[in-house]
This record gives structure tokens, sequence and C-alpha cells, in this order.
């Protein structure tokens, strides 16, 4: 062991130069890092937004207002942290969910709830897989559709109700990122609700449940409904099995 | 690590006291860097440009493999009666599956009622087969099939037949 | 500090002590809050009436609050904690502004009580790792920028020439932080309280894994090797075992970092080719991330003898090998085939906590412990509780890792398995879940162990200083007058 010390100068030529060019230059070293770490990000997210991008696709509508407001509710109780909205391209999730989802079947998911866990199972294509009513009994009571759920069960949104205005501002928010609400879109929202709401309790009501069109369960209902449907019946109007 | 030198470099004084060695940097990391490194781009170029996978071809053959490897005959070669065992077997699959829909006693509720003679999709053993195997998805029947396996349906179909049976009293 | 006089061609450095022991005490009590919450929720897991019927107390609502406790509250404090204590030591001055560090700590901390408050009411933008809301987002920006001009501001009245490891690494946390932070944030508020992402489906999730890996990267990895490369020499009073190593794998190490993310997105949407980039970045992130893992074993060697007596060593050791550790699963988890296997499963739970009980919470006590007796100038109250404290953290995080191992491999491989007829052998997605009752309460127990040890470590901090000042006060710090 030599430690003699002071030997200034005795590192490798890079070492020197590092040392003599940005050691001593804070300016500098920050620069050099902020390039460094730019780079990666520059090269990936830009081609994004090109053609080497993500696909878009003219069979998925914008979400109605109240799938808004459901979505919204999605979001809120953070579902995405146990079910994902992803199914993979591998034949066993293909049997379990239905065909895998393609990027533009997301091209107005903002923001993105694919998700990073399965505690529970995928919903991609949960869209009409099971009535209305077994949703609602299912949010009340996740136990009483599927026994021995360890889901927690959502009571308030049997009784909570959305605020018209408050869906407004969303589809106008939304809108202003891009996605194709008209004019009449934004005037409409209320009578979109209404009539997509109505037409919901009334399936449930043939199921013997008595709700109304404003309960957050209805638009959570709505969102849930459409999960994706409008994708599996593009990729088989194009003839893709899976 | 024989190339330690363990030679402070004397930046003690910029280092609020703490020393450097010089010691280069171990062969072993380096080469392991310099692997990864070639690895990544050898790994890319026959990825995208040598073999020209994708994920979608590889799921193609993941599919095709299992096409050869099991038919969709096999789906139809179960053969189907309601017998006793049949019977016991479909009531388990029927409680853990279709009560929450159909009810404990077939009454209905979610679902249709089974209990009654009444047969929205017809009453045949293959129709009752093949409704569970194909769902009725616009009214949010699941599509079974895929899900219990071509056995366990005709052993839910025999229960739910034969306690339709019991029920009606035929 | 005004009556000590240094020797001649010194200085007196009157240091900013005040808001290391804020940071400090922050850390202590985030910690246990946020590992509470962990266990809580890990309980709703293994029994979910747990849950308690409240809207307010769901797995979804608290899984958010544990998550950002602990990298945030208790992560980020101890980043800042150490980052105010070594770089006025290495730099040889106070802070730029003692001013702004106040601002940076009380903005910080009602950050924190705001995400604690916006949570369990289900107001979040549920993007993993960035909830929080717009309007939390924009004061998130402003403290960011408080803290990065009071740290260049630092650099610049520095009293040394050149700049030490520890810096840099801190450096790049600062400047990538900001970036990533604001990036990923770009939305278009609808209310107070929500807002829409300006990048829509798959572009919203690259860019949010780009954000969610790199926060891994650049807040709970470089900001730590930064705080490694000042106290684990302090602790073991030993020079670093190598410079140019330092060197090559900071580098490497930043620039190679930031584009891991899509490997977050195998078999997904996302196109091939970005696919691709992000599994080979994360293989090659492997040396570089070993380096710093070889600095610090290395810089011990010579000092392996203090390891029998020394439990801040023990925390240091058993850190910088779980570093180790995590930093190889995770390429290897990067790995197109294993992803296909792991993802989705409580593997990834199991590589996370290995990582973050592992090496951020065993370098945090670590580095808590070495500066509880400096900062207070106090005796530690209880030093044979420190000792029980790292076997405690020891034993419930190889518990909680190989639970989760156990547990993600076996449900991965039941959600892929078919039977003869090639159809799901195990159709029923709730038979599954069943199955894993029993790790997930052994997961409990690993964690709950992990997190008493924390409460030790907590009655430890309060009763040190509470008790007599030593009576030899500290000798002034000096600098060079230059």
């Amino acid at each position: 062991m030599a430690e003699n010390g002071m030997d200034h100068g005795s590192e490798k030529k890079y070492g020197q130069f590092h040392r003599r060019v940005f050691e001593s230059n804070a300016a500098l070293f920050a620069v050099a890092a902020t390039v460094a770490i730019l780079i990666g990000g520059i090269v990936e997210i830009i081609p994004m937004f090109t053609p080497a991008g993500t696909e878009h696709s003219e069979a998925i509508t914008p979400y109605t207002p109240l799938e808004v407001a459901g979505r919204d509710i999605y979001v809120s109780e953070g579902c995405y942290l146990c079910h994902s909205q992803w199914v993979r391209p591998m034949r066993a999730e293909i049997l379990r969910y239905g065909p895998w989802s393609r990027a533009w079947e997301y091209q107005y998911d903002r923001p993105f709830q694919l998700g990073s866990r399965r505690i529970g199972p995928d919903l991609h294509r949960v869209g009409n897989k099971y009535p209305d009513a077994w949703h609602y009994e299912h949010m009340r009571d996740p136990r009483s559709t599927t026994p021995g759920s360890v889901m927690p069960p959502y009571p308030w949104l049997l009784d909570d109700r959305i605020d018209p205005e408050d869906v407004r501002a969303s589809v106008i928010a939304l809108r202003k990122t891009g996605t194709p609400y008209t004019d009449e879109d934004v005037a409409g929202v209320e009578e979109s609700l209404a009539e997509q709401g109505a037409a919901i309790v009334a399936r449930l009501a043939t199921a013997g449940i008595e709700t109304t069109p404003d309960r957050s369960i209805v638009a959570l209902i709505a969102y849930l409904q459409r999960l994706g449907v409008e994708g599996r019946a593009e990729l088989e109007a194009q003839g893709v099995e899976y | 690590m024989s190339k330690e030198t363990n030679r402070v470099l004397g930046h003690a004084d910029e280092a609020d006291g703490i020393e450097e060695y010089d010691n280069p940097l171990p062969d072993w990391w380096l080469g392991l860097l310099w692997f990864t490194v070639i690895w990544a781009f050898g790994y890319g170029v026959w990825y995208h440009f040598i073999s020209d996978r994708s994920q979608e071809g590889k799921l193609a053959a993941e599919m095709q493999a299992a096409e050869l490897r099991w038919p969709e005959q096999a789906m139809a070669e179960v053969s189907f009666a309601i017998t006793p065992e049949a019977v016991a077997a479909g009531e388990g699959i029927y409680v853990q599956n279709c009560l929450m829909c159909h009810g404990g006693d077939l009454e209905g509720g979610i679902g249709v009622a089974l209990n009654d003679d009444e047969w929205i999709h017809g009453g045949e053993p293959e129709d009752v087969i093949r409704i569970i195997n194909e769902g009725v998805p616009e009214k949010g029947m699941l599509t079974w099939g895929p899900i219990l396996g071509p056995e366990k349906v005709n052993q839910v179909a025999a229960y739910v037949l034969s306690k339709n049976a019991e029920l009606v009293g035929e | 500090m005004s009556a000590a006089t240094a020797a001649p061609g010194r200085i007196v450095v009157d240091y900013d002590d005040d808001i290391v022991r804020k940071f400090f005490l922050a850390t202590v009590i985030w910690g246990v809050v946020g590992m509470l919450v962990g266990v809580i929720i890990a309980l709703q897991l293994a029994w979910w009436p747990a849950n308690l019927g409240l809207p307010w107390t769901t797995f979804g609502r608290l899984r958010p609050l544990h998550t950002n406790a602990v990298i945030f509250a208790f992560a980020g404090n101890i980043c800042f904690t150490g980052i105010y204590h070594s770089m006025q030591r290495l730099l040889k001055t106070r802070m730029w502004s003692d001013t702004l560090s106040k601002i940076h700590f009380w903005g910080w901390q009602l950050i924190i009580v705001s995400a604690a408050i916006t949570y369990p009411l289900g107001i979040t933008q549920s993007r993993e790792y960035a909830e929080l809301i717009w309007p939390i987002d924009v004061a998130v920006t402003l403290i960011w920028v408080v803290f990065a001009i009071n740290f260049f501001g630092t650099l610049a009245i520095r009293k040394v020439k050149h700049i030490y490891v520890a810096i840099w690494f801190y450096m790049s946390f600062v400047i990538t932080i900001a970036v990533l932070h604001i990036v990923n944030n770009l939305a278009m508020p609808a209310t107070f309280l929500r807002s829409y992402p300006i990048y829509s489906g798959m572009t919203d999730a690259l860019v949010q894994w780009w954000y969610g890996h790199n926060a891994v990267g650049f807040f709970l990895t470089t900001p730590f090797l930064g705080l490694m490369y000042y106290y684990l020499p302090k602790a073991a009073d030993r020079p670093i075992y190598s410079y140019r190593l330092s060197i090559i794998h900071f580098w490497g190490l930043i620039f190679l970092y930031i584009w891991a993310g899509p490997h977050h997105l195998l078999y997904s949407g996302l196109p091939d080719w970005a696919q691709t980039l992000g599994m080979v970045f994360s293989i090659m992130l492997l040396a570089p991330s070993w380096g710093g893992m070889l600095n610090g074993l290395l810089t011990l060697k010579g000092a392996w003898h203090k390891l029998r007596t020394d439990p801040i060593l023990k925390f240091m050791v058993v850190g910088v090998t779980f570093y180790g550790m995590s930093t190889f699963e995770g390429p290897m988890m990067s790995i197109r085939s294993v992803n296909g296997l792991a993802h989705f499963t409580n593997w990834v739970v199991g590589h996370v906590h290995s990582g973050a009980l592992g090496w951020n919470g065993m370098l945090t006590f670590a580095v808590l412990y070495w500066l509880l007796p400096r900062l207070w100038n106090r005796e530690v109250a209880y030093p044979k509780m420190v000792t029980q404290h790292f076997w405690l953290a020891t034993i419930g995080i190889v518990i909680y890792t190989v639970a989760m191992w156990a547990a993600g491999l076996m449900e991965g491989l039941q959600w892929r398995a078919v039977n003869d007829a090639g159809q799901l052998a195990n159709p029923i997605f709730i038979d599954i879940v069943h199955r894993l009752e029993p790790f997930y309460w052994l997961r409990l127990l690993g964690g709950t162990l992990y997190f008493l040890g924390a409460v030790m470590m907590l009655i430890n901090v309060f009763k040190t200083i509470r008790g007599p000042e030593r009576v030899a006060a500290a000798a002034p710090a000096t600098a060079p007058a230059s």
C-alpha cells in the first residue's frame, strides 16, 4: 500500500481531463449532464408524434360525456392499481381476455390506464362481457357476483351523483388536448348524459334495480361497458382473429 | 484485481477529507460493460434486421403451434349424457360460476330464469351446450366454452337440464 | 461559532446544520408514516375487510399514499438531509441562501401533507408515481426551482476548486428530476382538482414510464449513490476504491438510465423498436450500476473488521449489496421473455422492495445513525437498539422478497398454464388470487418487521435528542482561506 499521498496528477489521462475540464467548472458539468440525460428521452419520445409512433384509427370514437364521467371515477378510485387495461399478445392472455390491446384503441385515453399490476383481472375487454346489473351488484358487493373476491365494496358509487357542469368542464378540457368533440358535443353534455344514463337505468330496471341516470355507478357502468368493444369490432371487421 | 495500486490521488482537501485511490477499473467489470454493449447492439440488429422478428410475428407463431397441437375438433369429441355423475359435477360448476346470475334455484336474476319451460334460445341439449359455449354477448352471458372447456360445459348443461326437468315436473 | 478561531491560513465555516436537522426529523417521521401505510395495504391484500368499507381507506386510494410517502417523503427528505449536510462540507461553504433552504424545507413538507390529504379523497391523476394533481405539481416545480437555485448558488460560492463525485450525483438528481417532472406532468386543467395530460394513450404511457423509471433512476439511485460516496468513506474511514470507476460509472449510469423506461411496456402496443430500446438499454445499465456497488464494497476493503462492531457499516454493506442485487434483477426482468412471465405479478413488487427497503432504506438508516450524534452533539441513547434495528430490517426484507418472488412466479405461471386440451388450466381468476393469500400474510410479516425497526429508530432518535449534550464542544469546521 503506497499511501504516500499528494500525488497530484497521477490519474489516467481521462481522469486528468475530467478533473480539469468538468470538476472545476460546475456550469459546464451541469450542461454536460443535462445533454447526457436528454438524449434517450428525445430519441424515444419524439418519434411517437410521427408515423413511426403509435397508430390512429377512425373506428374508435371519443368517450361520451357519461363515459368521461365514468372514466374520471375509475381514475379517482385508483382502479389501475389492481386492474390492468392491457391484454398482451400472448395466447394465454387472448384465451382469458380476448384480442390483445392495440395502440390505437387507447388513442383517446387521457390519462392512460394500462396499469402495472394484476391483483384482479385485466379489464381492457370487459365491455359487454357482463350485463349492467352484474356491474351494479359487483360494485355494491363484489362477493355477490364473484364468490371469494378480495375487492373492497364501493357502495358510495350507488349514492354519489355526477354534476353535468363538472362533466362539461372535462369535455372542454379534453377537447383542448385534441379529442375531436364538436361545439354540439359541448353544448349537449347534459342531454347526452341524461339519454345514455336513462338507457342504462332502464336495463338495470329489468333486473329489478332502481336508480337514477345521474348516479356515479351509472357513469362507471357506461365506461366499463365500452372498454375494448369498438376495438374488438374493428378487429373482427378486418378479419383479424386475435 | 492485482492491478490495484492503492495510490491515493491527494484530492482529500477538496473532498472534506475523503481520499480517492487511483485504482484501475476492474477488468471483469470493464469486460461486463463491453459485453453488454456489444450484446445490446447485436441483439437489436439481429431482432429487427437479420431475423426480422416482431411481437406480432411471435404471437402468430405461438398461435400456429397451438393450432397444430390442439386441433379444434377436440372440443366436440367429449360426449354428453345426463348421468348422476355429470349432474353432480355440474352442480359444483353451476354454484361457482352461474349461480350469481341465474340464481340458486335457477330462478334467474341478472340472467334469465332456467326453472321454467320457456327456452328463449332452444331447450334441446345441443342448444343449451351451444349457448353455454358461445354465450349471448348482447345480454351479458359469457362465452363459457374457452373458460370451462368442453367437459365442464357438458356437465353443467346436464345439471341445468336435469334440475329444470325436476322443477318443471316432467 | 464566532468565538472560535482557526489555524493560520484557514477560515471558520459556519455551516447551517439547523436545516439538516429539520430534514433529518422529517425523514424519520415520514418514513414511519409511509411504512405504516405500506403495512396497512399489505394487510388489505391478505384480508380485504381491512379496506374498512370507507371510501378514504380503500387500497386504490391508499397505495399511492404509500408509494409517494416512501419515495418523495422518506427517500426525498433523506436526500435533502444528506445533500444539505454533505455539500456544505464538501464545498466548504454555508448554503447560498438560508431563506431558500427554509422555503425548500417547508414547501416540500407542505406538498407531502397535501398529497396525504388529496389521495384518500380520491383526488389524483392516477399516473403511477405522478399521481399529484396539477396545482400540487406546480408547487413541486416551484419548490424544485428554489432548491436548484440554492444548490447551484452554493456551487458558485464554493471554497474548493474541484467538485467531488458525490456532488456529481446530486447534480444529476437536481437537473433530471426537474426535466422529468415538468415534461411528464404537462396537462390541460379541467377544474382546480382535475386535468388531462397533453399526451394520450400509448404516448402518455411511454412518457409516464420514461418518468416513472427515471424516478427510480434519479430519485432513488443517483442521489443515494451521492450519499454513499460521502457517508460510506466517512463511516469506514477509507479512501474511495477507484476514482476512475467513479467517472465511468457516473456518466454511463446517467446516460443509459434514461433510455430504459419502455421496459415497462414490453408486449404492448408500443412500437417494437421502442420496446427493443428499453430492453437493451436496461441490459447495458448492469455494469454502470454495479460500478457503484463495487466502489462502495471495495472501499470497505481493509475495514471489514469494523463491520462486526459497527452497525452503521452493517446497514451500508447490506444496502449496497441489495443495490447490486436489484440492479442485476432489473435488467434480467427487462428481457422480453422474462418480462412476459414477471410482468403484472408480485415479482415486480418484490423487485421494487428489494431496491426500496434493501438499498434506499438501509442506506438511509446508515446515514441517519451516522448523523444523529453529530448533528445534535449527543450520544445515541440506545446504541444496542441500532443493531437490533439492523437485524429486524434485514430479516424483514428477506422474508418480504422471498414471499413476493414465490407469489409472482406462481401467479405468472398459473395465468399462462394450459391443460391437455390447450385451454386455460386456471380459467377462474379468483382461484389464483386465493392461492396467493399465504404469501400475502408472509409479506405482511416481513413488512411489519421492517416497520418495527423504523419505529425503534424513531424512539431512539427522540430519546437521543432529548438527552444531555456532550461536554466537549465539537471543533469548529475550517477550510483553507482562498
